[in-house]
């Protein structure tokens, strides 16, 4: 349908398959405008724009089904509720007829059934009617007919009020029982729903707490893991100014990382062609880019190979994991240790002047930016 | 033909409702026929207190013959007496006691219909539920047209309004939404029925584009131009459509519309709920409430009161707006969506109101809501999405040119007339 594709032709990014909400996000994707909806030509059309937003919302909140399957499910749960080997199978069908048809009308027939006339005790066939007439002073002589007839008339009318007040009483039951019908189907769909919900959430839950527990060990590999792991590659650590002079515990610390790093090539090639979607600055992506091979070293690679958004998303990841890394414990620097120079320094070889006591932090976070000629123990000695 | 319009109240003041109604359409009738228009004094439809004077009077054109209230409203008293009557099976004239107690009762008014109903062709009223519809149709229904106003509420359960109006000899209705209400709830079959609905005046279009995202444009520069104190030019005047709105009351960025009473029973509180759900994610869109005042709106930035603006400054509001909101689900006139529709504003309206929905989904010119998910994103579709806001716009134009032109609903107005005259 027209409303499916954008003016390009294209399929729009939410009819891909579905991803989860755990990956994409239930607040990016709200925030995003679904201009999809509007029609690149024609009449915009009310009905699919709310279909729309009603799978948008349902998709949202984790239930894939219609409202038709919702309601479809419902009716099996209010049959198994409504049992009729503990129920009247009378009584339901009374119910259900009752719910769908609309109420009878007050009848109208109660008036006339009761209805008595002064002249009913006087009916009959024409001759007898005649003499009725004709002797009728006589009868009235003998005795009063008028108590009689208004006696009649008076249990006429209290005929009539009750029968009208039965068919209202009927009436009014039969209102009640279609309400109570209709609130027990509209309760039993929206049990369905949220039991539907739930399960959703549940399933969610599960996925949130697999996730945290891969986080929290990967930030505790990350933790324990010896800040030798990293071996900054050479055309990233090329801008960075070598110093004339590097310290030993460099020079130890990367001849330790080397085998690590030199086992983790292959995997390391792999995941810089996967590629990122931002295009990040050089300094970041070299700092991500040792994060990945710590991360490689740690046995922790196995991270799906199309899990590219989630990479993404959790870019800033390495470089946090870099920080902690080289805070961990290492070899407490000499006094010959002097800072590098910083990376935007002009100097290509700026002057030593030995510090005896130069910032231990410092001197940390500058570490990933050592060249790779640190490896060499002749650069270090000059 | 002499028409005589009965109605509760009338006035040049009253903006909604059947009174509304009944007004607008007497002063379009009365360019063409003989009209009088039948009233009380009272105002307020809470006390129908007398607050006009009583006598003949002259409104927009229409000649007015006001009659006294004889009996106010006590409303503990109405209150205990409906509770007994609703809750126990009642009588006829339980039901017209009823009536009587809600009000307004007028024993002139019924008395002038009863001595000159002779020298009308035809007697128009307004609202079943009230006691000088119940008691005045059934004076004359052979000449006699009842535009129902139904709302869904108790009383239309009663007998003798199903009576009347299967007695009368035409329904004027203003929605499909009130037909099927008429024959499904109150269970009348009425001798003729109409679709007439009601007349929307809509502004004339113009080919400028009337949004303006940007605060920094127009509404700048229409400040610029008039300080200068320089004549304004015609172009700049008309790309500054629905700016005196915004401008008197600072709504330079984009903000959706209520036009209405504010109360509990319009569905305001439920819009507001909705409303502080949708602000709390996108902050810069504010919300304009536009009617009287009768509930304790919350005290939140995005959210500005306009009060009660006559009827050119409301349709100006309505072109001012992004987008309007219809929380009502009884209103089957719908006429703040109607009037919304025909400035090119879309809808997002209740979808408990059928009548609006109808309107919606015809006219494809607006959206509707059941839950708070649906009016958040609805909502941000609008907000958000130009295009699709300027077409359902359009849509609505077109809905309201084809379908509610006073002439439209005049000619079907005529029809009921043709059908309901005694020959």
């Amino acid at each position: 349908m027209a409303m499916d594709h954008n003016p390009s032709g294209r399929r729009p990014q939410y009819h891909r398959g579905r991803r989860g909400m755990e990956r994409r996000g239930s607040e990016r994707r709200s925030q995003q405008p679904p201009e999809q909806s509007a029609r690149p030509s024609g009449e915009a059309d009310v009905e699919q724009i709310m279909r729309e937003i009603r799978s948008r919302i349902a998709q949202r909140s984790g239930i894939e089904l219609s409202t038709q399957q919702i309601q479809d499910l419902a009716t099996r749960r209010l049959e198994a509720i409504l049992d009729p080997r503990t129920i009247n199978p009378t009584l339901l069908d009374q119910l259900r007829k009752g719910a769908a048809a609309a109420p009878d009308p007050l009848p109208r027939s109660a008036e006339t059934e009761f209805s008595l006339s002064d002249d009913a005790i006087y009916e009959g066939g024409a001759v007898v009617r005649f003499f009725r007439r004709l002797f009728n002073p006589l009868m009235k002589l003998l005795f009063n007919p008028a108590p009689l007839i208004a006696a009649l008339q008076t249990q006429t009318r209290i005929n009539r009020d009750a029968a009208t007040r039965a068919a209202d009483l009927e009436r009014r039951q039969t209102e009640w029982n279609a309400l109570h019908y209709q609130i027990l189907q509209r309760l039993v769909t929206e049990v369905s729903r949220t039991s539907i919900e739930t399960q959703a959430l549940g399933t969610r839950i599960e996925s949130l707490t697999g996730r945290i527990d891969f986080n929290d060990k990967r930030v505790r590999t990350l933790e324990n893991t010896p800040a030798v792991a990293r071996a900054p590659r050479p055309q990233e650590a090329a801008p960075v100014t070598a110093p004339v002079t590097e310290p030993a515990a460099s020079a130890e610390s990367a001849t330790a990382a080397s085998p690590a790093a030199t086992g983790d090539v292959p995997r390391r090639r792999r995941r810089r062609r996967r590629g990122r979607r931002g295009a990040p600055p050089a300094g970041e992506s070299a700092t991500a880019a040792v994060a990945s091979v710590v991360t490689g070293a740690a046995g922790l690679a196995d991270v799906d190979e199309d899990d590219d958004e989630e990479d993404a998303a959790d870019a800033p990841e390495p470089v946090e994991a870099t920080t902690n890394e080289q805070r961990s414990p290492l070899p407490a620097p000499s006094e010959s240790v002097e800072p590098p120079p910083p990376a935007w320094s002009s100097d290509p070889h700026p002057e030593v002047h030995p510090t005896p006591e130069a910032p231990a932090p410092q001197q940390e976070m500058e570490q990933p930016a050592s060249p790779p000629s640190s490896q060499d123990p002749s650069a270090s000695e000059n | 033909m002499k028409f005589a319009f009965v109605t509760a109240r009338y006035g040049a003041d009253i903006s909604a409702g059947p009174d509304h109604a009944c007004r607008v359409l007497a002063e379009q009738v009365g360019s063409r026929h003989d009209v009088d228009v039948l009233t009380t004094c009272a105002r307020d439809p809470r006390t129908w207190k007398n607050e006009y004077s009583e006598g003949t009077d002259r409104v927009r054109g229409a000649l007015v013959r006001r009659f006294a209230v004889s009996q106010l409203r006590d409303e503990q008293t109405f209150h205990q007496f409906s509770d007994r009557v609703m809750a126990s099976p009642r009588a006829r004239a339980d039901e017209l006691e009823w009536l009587r107690r809600s009000g307004p009762w007028s024993a002139g008014l019924i008395d002038f219909i009863r001595r000159q109903h002779k020298s009308y062709d035809v007697i128009v009223f307004f609202s079943i539920c009230s006691p000088i519809t119940v008691t005045g149709a059934s004076i004359a229904p052979e000449r006699t047209i009842v535009f129902p106003h139904l709302q869904l509420c108790p009383s239309l359960r009663f007998e003798v309004c199903a009576d009347v109006l299967s007695s009368v000899r035409g329904v004027g209705l203003v929605s499909a939404a009130e037909g099927r209400l008429l024959r499904s709830y109150v269970r009348a079959t009425p001798q003729h029925e109409e679709l007439v609905g009601i007349g929307i005046d809509p502004s004339p279009e113009q080919s400028y584009p009337r949004h303006q995202q940007d605060p920094a444009d127009t509404v700048i520069d229409e400040e610029a131009v008039a300080g200068t104190g320089e004549g304004v030019e015609p172009e700049s005047y008309l790309a500054g459509r629905g700016v005196p709105f915004r401008r008197r009351h600072r709504l330079y960025g984009r903000f959706a519309l209520y036009g209405g009473r504010v109360e509990p029973d319009n569905g305001c509180e439920e819009m507001l709920d909705y409303f502080d759900t949708f602000a709390s994610t996108d902050d810069d869109i504010s919300l304009a409430l536009m009617g009287i005042k009768m509930m304790k709106v919350p005290e939140e930035p995005y959210i500005r009161l306009a009060g009660v603006l006559p009827e050119r400054e409301r349709m100006i509001a309505y072109e001012a707006a992004d987008v309007t909101i219809a929380p009502s689900a009884d209103d089957l006139v719908a006429q703040p969506l109607l009037e919304s529709l025909a400035v090119g504003t879309p809808v997002l309206a209740s979808a408990r109101n059928d009548a609006a929905v109808e309107h919606c989904k015809r006219a494809h010119a607006g959206l509707y809501y059941a839950n708070r998910e649906e009016f958040v994103e609805a909502l941000r579709l609008l907000m958000t999405n130009t295009r699709l806001r300027n077409r359902l716009g359009e849509n609505g134009r077109a809905y309201i040119r084809q379908n509610f032109r006073w002439d439209a609903v005049l000619g079907r107005f005529d029809r009921l007339v043709s059908r309901a005259r005694p020959r």
